[in-house]
């Protein structure tokens, strides 16, 4: 089965330092799509994630998100994630019928997970989390 | 004088559920204006709410459903038509004709005027112009036409999409694996029902060797939304089995009661039905996350009299 809508999602590595990064996304209660990315130079921007989703009339999904980032160096080397895990993302951010076969660029600080969106910025806070949790 | 048992049977599942279709119809009315189409473009934020209402109304209309719902059904067509027929006058139609050329899906939300035309059984000022635009789909391959564009074009007369959606359907019964592995994909399986019934208006014709898979396919569609809280996705499947299925078998009609009940009990504690499936995030009550959920809801418990009837009258 396929989805009637997708979207190239990029990462831009705000950490302040190398870090491998990971980026999860599940449309409704289907299976998620996930990429990881190592040695992300500061400021340096990956990807795509090509993700799937559905618009259209008397259907509804949402789209769910998750982001982990161990910073390898740099002066807030740590592991950090947002809400949820990479199985079971925690932020919710639709994607609109906008999206359809754009790029969008998202952005991932210790401190902040920004999502891009065609209709405005969602953000959701990083806390600082195991390593374990960092890259699930 | 006395009713036939058809009406008997309309009546007592009306009955059962009365309290909560009430509710439901309550909590449409207070929010109606989130329904309203407005601005200058196509695809406005209330546009798709709109679009999705007068689908669901549709639907009622074929239920057996009692006076007082048809008369709130009038009520709701009333109210809107006046600001669509405004929201009409500001679209900018030129470009809109080039939007159809390209297959953009935002063409999809002129469905609006023939549903409501056909609701309010009155011509819109822009009756022609949307079928006209409708008419400019290029047609390359008539599988890779999605459900919304489809049924503008049938609902329009300007191509029948009845065969589309037989073939729609027997590729994903054909392939219950992969419904299972990506439950969203149900939705295609019931807006295939949705498209070749025009929402209920007529009969399926569901060929004889694909009911016991078809059958199948949707009690294990219910059973699994049902497991996830899945109330949007369950209703539907729901509604599907009851306007394709003539005699569902004893787990799919469990299944379509187990949704019954739960919507039901769901709606008596909130007065709609807030998306449960996901991890609510704030308020589950906001418009955007009870809307859908609340008309499909609706529209599952009035057909509750449908699969009554249907059933009865079958044995």
């Amino acid at each position: 089965m396929s989805y009637n809508s997708s979207a190239n999602i990029m990462l831009t590595n705000n950490t302040g330092g190398n870090a491998n990064l990971h980026l999860s996304h599940r449309y409704s209660t289907d299976s998620t799509q996930q990429q990881t990315w190592n040695n992300v130079a500061p400021g340096d921007t990956v990807g795509p994630l090509v993700v799937g989703y559905n618009t259209g009339f008397i259907r509804f999904g949402m789209d769910w998100w998750w982001c982990g980032a161990e910073v390898l160096d740099g002066s807030e080397a740590g592991n950090y994630a947002s809400e949820g895990d990479a199985d079971n993302p925690g932020k919710e951010c639709f994607l609109q019928s906008a999206a359809d076969g754009k790029t969008l660029t998202y952005a991932v600080s210790t401190s902040v997970f920004m999502l891009s969106e065609m209709s405005g910025p969602c953000t959701k806070p990083m806390t600082t989390v195991t390593a374990e949790q960092a890259k699930q | 004088m006395q009713g036939s048992p058809t009406d008997v049977a309309a009546g007592a599942s009306e009955s059962r559920y009365s309290t909560s279709l009430e509710s439901l119809r309550a909590w449409l009315d207070r929010h109606l204006g989130q329904f309203m189409p407005a601005g200058t473009t196509l695809d406005g934020p209330t546009v798709k709410p709109a679009v999705e209402m007068l689908f669901v109304l549709r639907g009622l209309r074929r239920a057996k459903v009692n006076p007082a719902s048809h008369k709130w059904i009038d009520s709701v067509v009333d109210r809107l038509w006046d600001p669509a027929e405004a929201w009409l006058r500001r679209l900018r139609w030129s470009g809109l004709v080039n939007l159809a050329r390209t297959r953009s899906p935002s063409t999809a939300n002129l469905l609006l005027i023939p549903l409501l035309e056909d609701l309010a059984g009155r011509r819109s000022i822009a009756h022609e112009r949307v079928r006209l635009v409708f008419a400019e789909i290029p047609w390359r391959d008539c599988d890779d036409l999605g459900f919304d564009l489809a049924f503008a074009c049938d609902l329009t007369d300007v191509r029948p999409s009845q065969r589309l959606a037989r073939r729609q359907l027997r590729r994903l019964v054909a392939d219950q694996a992969s419904l299972h592995a990506q439950p969203s994909a149900y939705y295609d399986l019931t807006h295939a029902i949705f498209l070749e019934t025009s929402m209920g208006q007529r009969r399926a014709r569901c060929p004889g060797d694909l009911r016991p898979e078809l059958d199948h396919c949707l009690a294990r569609g219910l059973a699994s939304r049902l497991r996830t809280a899945d109330l949007d996705l369950s209703c539907e499947l729901a509604v599907a089995a009851t306007w394709s299925l003539p005699d569902p078998s004893a787990p799919l009609r469990a299944g379509i009661h187990a949704t019954l009940c739960t919507v039901a009990q769901t709606t008596d504690a909130h007065g709609c039905v807030p998306c449960l499936h996901e991890r609510a995030v704030g308020s589950p009550f906001t418009f955007a996350g009870c809307y859908h959920q609340t008309l499909v809801a609706l529209l599952a418990l009035a057909c509750a009299a449908d699969l009554t009837e249907t059933v009865s009258a079958d044995r």
